[in-house]
């Protein structure tokens, strides 16, 4: 009995087996990754989902009452104002202020060539840049250090629940020591990231900014994610020896009017510290300048995002290859013919799906109140207590000036 | 194949008491499962203090009860010599004086601009405050029991320093306060420790009312932004509320009739 119930499952576990080699393909190979981040079927376009709309304009909340000083509503339906509403169309800005070294000028980019025609400005000095955006600064007249210019970019994080209240009551410091710059000197690359700590990582409620140094840290490690893992990024600044202002240099990008960034991510902070690409040349020039998301214009096709919906591939397999053959005479082909070897095992969508979802830890809750008992008691004191006298003769000025139990006239 | 007359007796005992330990182990842990919802917390929090502002005002708002569209009176206070001014139309009113009694919406956040701060002339200093509920003082004496709000010099200083301050005033719970008198020119205050939630410990000794957030933020050189006002939200100028008369005053200035 007991060598038939092992054969049994020796046979069991071989037919399992062998059915699952027969379904399931030794190697799984996927789309590559450019086609896998298109939402379309094989060519990049918004596709079935198109581009979400503009949530960020929705947080207004219900509408406050009109109101005004010396003129106020009553409950709001009229919603002639919210502040929060007109708080959301506003695109934001975090105050970054250079502390130092004392009498160093900053400048950076606002009218496009390859110089930086901004007001100068000399530490310790404020300035507002728009969120979610990388800038390219100039550090000149350092004191000490005659004839060295830098030129380091500061990329500003967006905003996060987190992070806004301090940024909309704190500027970001951000201080160059003489470290960072013999650090250049010797051309080492200085990554400083300003973050405001988690609450574990504070002493007091007081929220103070910390930086963390990419040079004061063991090798190989990162600053970045070693402040995301502390707290909430403010800010990064990358500071290297590089000249942007030799005669044939890439100089910074070429709009009007506004301060040029030098990078862009238009997702709004989800790639912080990660790649970031050179887009002010391409997605910011019919604006003029930089245009944070927090803005919230409209997504145009071939203005301020790619093309979308054009297929670049002429042949229905995904690969390139000429819409029509022969090319430069009219066409005369009847007949083209593709033949596809490549090894395809698509599975058919599941129609079922099962997902199991835990949380840990859970959640326990009060057992809420299903009966509530009140008992009032009043005693009567041995001893009479009566009002002070002189609480019944207060009284305010303004009316009538006849005490209580005078009769009037 | 002997067997002894006891062994069947012992057998049923010892299976018998098996079949009774299994309640017995069963309720056991269930007192032991029981003990863990009395150490977690008996309020959960769905929000916290380090929230955007007006987050929480919002919040507040959703909820029902005769709060929007009301109009909170609020004092507020600076050190002696310093000057406050309101952000109006996108701009800040003249400050003529170190207290100023508003009227105050719930959820807007309305920016100030402390000037003239002692020991620190010259620089100024922009705190905001957010009102998250409100008073229900005797009708007709509103303006006589406002929302307290101090701005402290200590604080100032840290906010030119660099620092961020919040301070979330809350009416005291009954239960709990202190049976001392206090002087109405003085504001008690508490410091939490960082990791703690400031708005969930204000939550635990009474009822939070308003959000003080003092930082060192400057507005732009030409002027201050909407962003940086909050959009301007209107605030009501309120008059003082007329001495109180002390009983026996009253009663010596009163002609006597006859």
């Amino acid at each position: 009995m007991k060598y038939q119930m092992a054969r049994i499952a020796v046979l069991l576990a071989a037919v399992s087996s062998t059915v699952g080699c027969f379904k399931m393909p030794g190697k799984h190979n996927l789309p590559p990754a450019p086609m896998l981040m298109e939402p379309g079927p094989g060519v990049g376009g918004p596709g079935p989902g198109v581009i979400g709309g503009h949530s960020g304009m929705m947080l207004g909340g219900p509408g406050g009452g009109g109101y005004g000083p010396g003129c106020y509503g009553g409950d709001g339906g009229m919603g002639m104002y919210d502040p929060s509403m007109m708080m959301a169309m506003m695109p934001r800005s975090s105050q970054v202020y250079f502390v130092g070294p004392d009498g160093t000028q900053v400048n950076w980019d606002i009218g496009g060539g390859a110089g930086f025609e901004s007001e100068p400005l000399v530490a310790p000095g404020r300035q507002n840049f728009p969120q979610g955006a990388i800038y390219r600064l100039k550090l000149s007249k350092i004191p000490g250090r005659q004839g060295v210019e830098l030129y380091p970019t500061i990329e500003i994080a967006p905003a996060n629940p987190r992070t806004e209240a301090f940024l909309s009551h704190n500027p970001i410091p951000v201080q160059f020591t003489e470290e960072d710059f013999d650090q250049v000197a010797t051309s080492n690359f200085v990554t400083k990231v300003i973050y405001v700590p988690d609450a574990e990582f504070q002493e007091l409620a007081v929220a103070g900014v910390q930086t963390l140094v990419s040079t004061r840290l063991d090798p190989g490690a990162d600053p970045i994610a070693e402040a995301d893992r502390r707290g909430s990024i403010l800010a990064i600044v990358r500071l290297g020896n590089i000249d942007l202002e030799v005669p044939s240099g890439e100089g910074a990008q070429v709009m009007d009017g506004v301060i040029q960034q030098a990078g862009y991510y238009p997702g709004g902070g989800q790639c912080l510290g990660g790649p970031t690409y050179d887009g002010s040349a391409t997605y910011a020039g019919s604006y003029g300048g930089p245009m944070p998301m927090a803005m919230g214009a409209p997504p145009i096709s071939g203005v301020n995002v790619p093309d979308w919906g054009l297929a670049y591939s002429g042949t229905p397999i995904g690969l390139p290859g000429p819409p029509h053959v022969p090319l430069g005479v009219p066409a005369g082909l009847t007949k083209h013919v593709i033949k596809n070897n490549t090894h395809v095992h698509l599975p058919k969508p599941v129609d079922k799906m099962h997902i199991t979802v835990k949380q840990s830890p859970g959640m326990s809750y009060p057992t809420p109140p299903s009966h509530m008992r009140i008992v009032e008691r009043s005693y009567a004191p041995g001893l009479r207590l009566w009002n002070p006298f002189a609480n019944k003769l207060q009284q305010a000025p303004g009316g009538s000036n006849v005490p209580p139990g005078v009769p009037c006239d | 194949m002997t067997s002894s007359p006891s062994s069947p007796t012992i057998s049923l005992a010892m299976r018998r008491i098996r079949v009774a330990c299994v309640p017995a182990i069963a309720a056991l842990a269930c007192l032991a499962a029981d003990t863990l919802p009395a150490q977690q917390p008996q309020v959960h929090y769905d929000h916290a203090g380090t929230l955007s502002p007006g987050a929480i005002g919002q919040g507040r708002l959703r909820r029902e009860g005769p709060l929007r569209g009301y109009v909170q009176p609020v004092e507020i206070k600076a050190p002696q010599g310093a000057l406050i001014s309101l952000a109006m139309d996108g701009q800040f009113d003249d400050g003529d004086s170190s207290t100023r009694l508003v009227g105050l919406q719930i959820s807007p956040v309305y920016r100030l601009k402390v000037t003239n701060i002692p020991r620190n002339a010259g620089y100024e200093v922009f705190p905001t405050i957010e009102i998250i509920d409100r008073l229900y003082a005797p009708r007709g004496k509103e303006t006589r029991f406002p929302i307290p709000i101090e701005l402290t010099q200590e604080e100032l200083e840290m906010a030119l320093a660099g620092k961020f301050v919040t301070r979330v005033i809350y009416v005291e719970d009954t239960d709990t306060a202190l049976p001392v008198a206090q002087d109405p020119n003085e504001q008690h205050w508490l410091e939490v420790h960082g990791s703690d939630d400031v708005l969930a410990e204000a939550d635990k000794l009474g009822r939070p009312v308003a959000i003080l957030r003092i930082g060192g933020r400057l507005p732009d050189a030409d002027g201050p932004s909407p962003e940086f006002l909050f959009g301007s939200p209107g605030w009501m100028p309120l008059s003082p509320p007329a001495e109180v008369v002390e009983p026996a005053a009253a009663v010596n200035v009163l002609p006597r009739r006859g």
